[in-house]
């Protein structure tokens, strides 16, 4: 399929394409309430309460009015869809903006300013420097007379440097006046989302040259959305426009993401779903048969001989409807509310301000703060990430001599400053090496200030440290480069440039002194790609000892030299580099091969050392999350050597004998095979002993590794807790993330570039740093922070008390209902298994919505720890990722404590309340009262700290129960008119309160203390040393240890990776052979215990004290 | 992929607003409020062994007292329960007790007599007491209409009465329902040493009841003229808020076994007088085997006769002193 653009054309391709309006909506005015509708009742627990809600309507079957589900239901609905219809405008907006944001362009062969929404395929669209890109554009004129432009990419791929594009050679040297006339035909593919591509061919119709067909590539494009830098306009042809463009097609909406507690909590929902439909079922059948063999007999009943059809239904159905309150409503209410105050205790923390730019940390998607608990893997980028991304050209080796060894700066090394003015000629050359041996762009502003605009930061880097020498690089116009050295002029002329790849790992140029017309070739490069290099005779040792020094230190390292070319020499040699620079295939290669007959017989000036500063606190942070239990991995686009320097110099890794570094490289399947199993065997043996063992591999093995010997390399992966990946690309890093999380690991990514963003949406948890590499990464992430350190108290902190705060939430959402739920069906037994409600509707709302959710919800301030204890054990957050708080056996526990208290109330109850009491509206009180007070106690025993709010929520609750059932027993209208009344005057009554009180509590208490006293748990043992100001009794050798290999436990096939069990613990209880789990056999690779790590890595911790 | 999930639009607005939305930021910071940093002032109480022992010594010391009083109170309500079901059908209908209730012809009149066994202070109340009686049946319980009872103007809102709201020919029953038409409908004469004791109907029923829930305008109408009777008859010239029986019946049982309000007998009974009731045997709980007592009891602080608050609190006073002195004692030995 091919699209055929007509240059100019404006009436043939109007209608073909689709215009450059841009919509990333959802909705439209007319399918918002369909659609949304739709998607919200896609999910089983909406459908489950609209069924509830259908059913209510029968009079036949409904306990209570169908008001008390309808009226929370629409509520929660109108919540969900106003939210979404909020951000569509949101949405809205922007498009409108973008769509009406005014651009040059060329209709009917004159200059127009239209808005961009109105460009057409084939229309001449005319931009200005730093404007955007409305549309995919093929160039056709730029203000440079070479052809070139730049632009910035960041938007689409993230690359913040600059990119040159050129306008095709047809073009070349068209006049600017012409250029609106032109016409021509574009062929090129249809609509695709590969950024990297561009196979067209354009054919400019006469007069406009020639009838030949133009190649075109991606080289000739801008894409929409990219920045025009430093080229004072361009003109191009609107190829792709709309949502049809490269970005339009790649977009996609990120799968909303679940936490481990919401799908713990599903899976909960699910097993109360089915003890549900057994209830009923169970019910409903003594129901019936209670009808057919009692309710005949009772006389008073009337049950008719014959009944409709659907009878034998009627009885189960009531029964649904009875026990629909045990999946509570408000749970979903409730956690929202408290999620979205996680993410608002996140944006206002003052400690997690970054103080230099004054950026707080925010916290983009409110749902996933548990998450934050529970993370196991943290993948993290390095530059920009654990480092600042701030080059600083910090010590140098030119000719033997080192500068900067005191100071650290070489720039304030007074010998070096005195050498630079006594034009001592070695550091003259290397200054001058520095200055001009890049590809930066000075930038003279109006003040006259220069800045530059530069592709790689160590070249900034270079080019500012010279400037600092005096040496300052002034102008670039064309070919000529202006030096002001000293207050004097100099001037060369760029003879050809020898681009950097990664493969030559240098980078050269060729300059002609405009002075004495020498030539020179000038050469800067890694010191493996330019000592061998180095002219015969020239001792390289020193530059080799220097090179060590600095890597040692965790500098970045480059090596300069340079040789003067003779004229001859250089003028064979540009022969050939011209032509290999023509041909069409393998140019890459030939190239190389040509630059490096130039590069040879080189004078190495010296080796100039550019600092990378990490960030404050990393260390120390990545120290903490280790102990918490936390793996890293560092996922770089840099080479090996930077980042083994950085994760040394970060702990990431611990330096020999401590540490040791398995390397995985090879360019051949073969080779990378052998290099994995060998590793992998190593692994093996090492884990046994207490070695901090990492893996280094870097993008091309881990390509080989991924397509070849994904099995192996994800048993790997698990029995790693750190490696290094080096120049790996953007979707690599989205795939190691999808290893791991296929896994069953919670995953956080960590960046800050926008290279980073695949890896950032494809982790649990995406994690953006806002920072000199722009906002991608940070807008693109679940939370932003200002500077990895603070990544410590996002988890620590933040992960960690929403973690526990949710799982006491929700299992208590849960035992609120199910003890209402429990006395209705109790109260069914003696009730001829009728299906009758003991409460009525009011109090079964108001008991769900409002009695039990306030006190609730202000467990959003409990701490169990402070954040200062947690912050010094670490350790502590196993019990977090490990689920050990909210998981189905603690949820056992609630379920026991809420049939016991139902028990309590129920029983007390109908015996205290026998008789000639036994008035239903008063027992109904009775019980219900009963019930709040109850869980107004068990939040107060849940309760660690207690603030003002606390306090406030819990015994305000009770008393407003009071209140505004003295309210409604005031009414004569309702049902409960005098009821509240009667009962309060009744010292029966507050006796029977007392009893249920203290006969629900009291064995709580016991248990907890019992259990706190004698078997406490870490937290508990915290919570003691922290309050009772004791000495923090040693809690053992929690520092994770090598995962061991038991050959015992059966493994998990490869293929049920999900199926990781849950840490199964006694409640609260931490017994030595709770769950110690491991690898089973690891000689076949079919097997890999997904589930056990954890588990193994810290059963540990339950056997000590 | 598009980092953003947006487009050149998101690109253009996020561009723009950067700065913005960074004064933005600025200006929206919070001031230092221990609310937002999570650091209000806390009390962290801790179950330290002094406090839960000592909790559980208190909840024992006050516990058991209060049960002794409980239990002194209902041990000095006096209360005659006497079961008639069974005793008041005559020999021959023994085997067949559903004939003898469901008959006309025979008489259900029926003379019990029993001896007061202590001194019972005026008032004494007289109940009834079904047991085995499903008041709060699903079907039975929802068979009424309030709004019928409250007003006149209402007396067509039968629908929630079924299957006892309007009659073979349409016309609106009142009261409606199965709870009205189930009307108990046994009656009891008293004589203490052959003098007739009243019966006073006093009070018996609430007087919220009366004076909100049933209308003084509201008459009964067709009331238990279908083709089956369930209970008693009402005077359809008296307004529903002096049917005081009826008012009592209403209030519906939570319970299988419960009593309602008969009368009051406002006169002291002395111990060992021989007390006679004449009973009108005719509600039928025969076909379903529930039994009918009826009860004279006094009442104290705590209400009528009943064990249970007294005994449950002295049990578990007990139980907790018990439970307080093992925690004492095992902190004792082992501390930790």
């Amino acid at each position: 399929m091919k699209r055929y653009v007509y240059i100019n054309d404006d009436e043939l391709s109007q209608d073909l394409y689709c215009d450059n309006r841009i919509s990333n909506r959802k909705y439209t005015l007319l399918n918002f309430l369909p659609k949304n509708l739709w998607e919200q009742f896609s999910r089983f627990m909406n459908q489950y309460f609209l069924l509830i809600a259908c059913l209510q309507l029968w009079p036949l079957i409904t306990p209570v009015n169908p008001a008390s589900t309808w009226g929370p239901l629409i509520f929660i609905f109108a919540v969900s869809a106003t939210k979404e219809a909020w951000d569509d405008y949101n949405r809205y907006l922007s498009d409108k903006k973008a769509n009406e944001k005014e651009v040059w362009v060329v209709r009917q062969g004159i200059k127009k300013h239209i808005q961009a929404q109105d460009i057409c395929v084939g229309n001449v669209v005319w931009l200005r420097e730093n404007e955007e890109v409305p549309c995919d554009l093929v160039l056709i004129g730029t203000s440079d007379p070479q052809g070139v432009c730049y632009v910035e990419t960041a938007a689409l791929d993230g690359e913040t440097d600059l990119k040159t594009r050129v306008i095709p050679s047809a073009c070349m040297g068209i006049d600017f006046e012409l250029l609106h006339k032109m016409k021509g035909v574009i062929e090129c593919p249809i609509p695709d989302r590969d950024i990297r591509r561009f196979d067209a061919n354009l054919r400019l119709f006469p007069p406009f040259i020639d009838n030949d067909l133009c190649p075109l590539t991606i080289k000739n494009t801008i894409l929409q959305s990219c920045y025009l830098r430093n080229t004072e306009w361009v003109c191009g042809v609107a190829v792709y426009t709309g949502n049809e463009t490269k970005l339009g097609m790649s977009r996609g909406i990120p799968e909303p993401k679940l936490t481990a507690v919401d799908a713990m909590i599903d899976k909960l929902t699910g097993a109360i779903f089915v003890f549900q439909i057994v209830v009923v079922i169970v019910l409903g059948i003594a129901g019936n048969v209670w009808k057919d063999t009692e309710a005949v007999k009772q006389w008073y009943v009337l049950y008719p001989k014959e009944g409709p059809w659907y009878e034998l239904l009627v009885i189960p159905l009531r029964f649904e409807l009875l026990c629909s309150i045990m999946i509570p409503i408000s749970i979903k209410v409730s956690l929202d509310l408290v999620k979205s105050l996680y993410a608002k205790f996140i944006d206002w923390d003052n400690q997690m301000i970054d103080q230099e730019t004054s950026t707080r940390s925010h916290a983009t998607n409110t749902a996933i703060s548990e998450d934050l608990g529970q993370v196991e893997y943290i993948l993290t980028d390095k530059t920009g990430t654990l480092t600042e991304n701030r080059m600083i050209f910090r010590r140098c080796c030119i000719g033997g001599i080192f500068y900067g060894n005191e100071s650290g700066d070489a720039l304030k090394d007074v010998e070096l400053l005195n050498a630079v003015s006594s034009g001592s000629s070695d550091v003259i050359r290397f200054v001058t090496v520095m200055a001009i041996c890049n590809t930066v762009i000075p930038v003279k502003s109006k003040t006259g200030a220069i800045s530059y605009k530069a592709q790689s930061q160590d070249e900034d880097a270079l080019v500012q440290a010279a400037a600092c020498l005096h040496m300052v690089f002034v102008n670039k116009n064309a070919n000529t480069l202006e030096i002001n050295f000293n207050a004097s002029i100099i001037q060369y002329e760029v003879l050809d440039t020898l681009e950097f790849t990664s493969d030559r790992k240098r980078m050269s140029v060729v300059v002609k002194d405009c002075q004495n017309g020498k030539i020179f070739l000038l050469s800067k490069g890694a010191d493996e790609a330019i000592i061998p290099y180095a002219c015969a005779g020239q001792q390289t040792r020193t530059f080799t000892e220097a090179v060590d020094q600095y890597s040692q230190l965790g500098l970045r390292t480059l090596c300069l030299a340079w040789r003067e070319l003779k004229e001859d020499e250089y003028q064979d040699w540009s022969l050939m580099f011209k032509e290999a620079n023509s041909t069409l295939v393998d140019r890459e290669w030939r190239l190389a091969e040509v630059c490096q007959r130039l590069e040879h017989d080189l004078e190495i000036l010296g080796v100039t050392a550019i600092e990378d500063r990490l960030q404050d606190g990393v260390p120390e942070t990545i120290e903490t999350l280790r102990k918490a239990g936390i793996n890293f991995w560092m996922l770089t686009g840099d080479k090996q050597n930077t980042a083994i320097q950085i994760a040394l110099s970060c702990n990431f890794i611990s330096p020999e004998p401590k540490g040791q570094l398995l390397l995985i490289n090879g360019k051949t399947e073969d080779e990378v095979g052998r290099s994995l199993d060998r590793v992998l065997l190593t692994m093996r043996i090492t884990t046994s002993e207490p070695k901090d063992v990492a893996f280094v591999i870097d993008g091309w093995a881990l390509e080989i590794a991924l397509k070849h010997y994904r099995k192996v390399f994800t048993e790997l992966a698990i029995l790693s807790r750190t490696a290094l990946c080096c120049r790996v690309t953007p979707s690599q890093k989205a795939q190691l993330v999808e290893i791991l999380k296929s896994c069953d690991y919670r995953t956080l990514a960590i960046g800050d570039g926008g290279n980073d963003v695949r890896m950032i949406q494809q982790a649990d948890i995406g994690v953006g740093i806002s920072g000199r590499e722009g906002l991608q990464a940070a807008r693109a992430a679940d939370y932003s922070i200002g500077k990895f350190r603070f990544l410590k108290r996002l988890i620590l902190v933040h992960g960690r008390y929403s973690y526990n705060r949710t799982a006491f939430l929700s299992q208590y959402s849960f035992y609120k209902s199910l003890l209402i739920c429990f006395i209705q069906i109790f109260f069914s037994f003696i009730s001829g298994v009728s299906g009758t409600s003991l409460f009525n509707s009011v109090s079964l709302m108001a008991y769900n919505v409002f009695y039990t959710s306030i006190p609730v919800l202000v467990s959003v301030l409990d701490k169990d720890l402070s954040e200062k204890t947690v912050m010094q054990h670490p350790q502590i957050l196993f019990y977090c990722q490990a689920g050990r708080l909210l998981n189905p056996s603690t949820f056992a526990g609630w379920f026991g404590r809420s049939l016991f208290h139902a028990i309590v109330v129920f029983v007390i109850s109908i015996h205290a309340y026998a008789y000639e009491k036994s008035e239903m509206e008063e027992v109904s009180m009775v019980a219900l009262s009963g019930c709040i007070w109850l869980q107004a106690f068990v939040v107060t025993i849940e309760t660690n700290s207690f603030t003002v709010l606390q306090h406030l929520a819990i015994w305000g609750n009770l008393a407003a129960f009071y209140i505004i059932n003295w309210i409604l027993s005031a009414v004569p209208a309702s049902g409960l008119y005098t009821i509240m009344f009667r009962l309060c005057t009744q010292p029966s009554y507050w006796i029977t309160m007392f009893l249920i009180v203290v006969t629900g509590m009291g064995p709580v208490l016991a248990i907890k203390y019992f259990r706190y006293t004698y078997r406490p748990s870490k937290i508990n043992t915290l919570q003691q040393a922290e309050r009772l100001g004791g000495p923090i009794l040693s809690l053992g050798n929690i520092e994770p240890q090598p995962r061991s290999i038991e050959k015992d436990v059966s493994p998990l096939s490869i293929t049920l990776p999900k199926n990781r069990n849950p840490v199964y613990e006694p409640l609260l209880s931490d017994s030595p052979n709770s769950t110690r789990k491991s690898f089973g056999s690891s000689t076949t690779f079919d097997f890999f215990p997904s589930q056990s790590r954890l588990s193994s890595s810290y059963s540990r911790n339950c056997k000590d004290n | 992929m598009d980092p953003n999930g947006g487009s050149s639009s998101a690109g253009a607005a996020d561009g723009a607003s950067d700065p913005a939305a960074a004064r933005r930021r600025h200006s929206k910071k919070p001031k230092y409020s221990r609310f937002t940093q999570q650091e209000l002032p806390a009390c962290k109480p801790i179950l330290t062994p002094g406090w839960v022992i000592s909790s559980f010594i208190f909840v024992g010391i006050i516990f058991i007292p209060i049960g002794l009083a409980s239990l002194f109170a209902s041990e000095r309500v006096v209360e005659i329960v006497h079961r008639y079901d069974k005793d008041c059908v005559p020999a021959s209908y023994r085997n067949d007790m559903l004939a003898y209730i469901q008959s006309n012809e025979t008489n259900k009149t029926c003379t019990r007599t029993f001896l007061v066994p202590k001194q019972m202070k005026s008032p004494v109340y007289i109940y009834y007491q079904l047991d085995n009686f499903y008041q709060n049946h699903r079907r039975y319980v929802k068979s009424r209409s309030d709004k019928q009872l409250r007003s006149r103007a209402s007396e067509n809102d039968t629908s929630s009465c079924d299957p006892e709201d309007v009659t073979a020919n349409k016309s609106a029953i009142v009261p409606c329902g199965l709870i009205a038409w189930s009307l108990f409908n046994d009656t009891y004469g008293f004589s203490v040493n052959n003098t007739l004791l009243g019966v006073s109907k006093k009070n018996i029923a609430w007087k919220s009841d009366q004076q909100h829930k049933f209308g003084s305008d509201v008459y009964p109408k067709n009331f238990q003229s279908g083709g089956l009777i369930g209970g008693a008859k009402l005077n359809s010239s008296i307004p529903l808020s002096q049917q005081v029986d009826l008012i009592v019946w209403m209030r519906t049982a939570a319970l299988p076994t419960f009593r309602k309000l008969y009368g009051k007998i406002e006169v002291d009974l002395e111990a060992n007088s021989e007390l006679t009731v004449v009973i009108e045997n005719n509600y039928n709980t025969y076909s379903f085997g529930g039994k009918k007592k009826l009860v004279l009891s006094t009442t104290s602080w705590i209400g009528g006769k009943n064990d249970f608050l007294g005994i449950a609190y002295i049990t578990l006073g007990g139980l907790s002193l018990f439970l307080a002195i093992s925690f004492l004692l095992i902190y004792i030995i082992k501390p930790r």
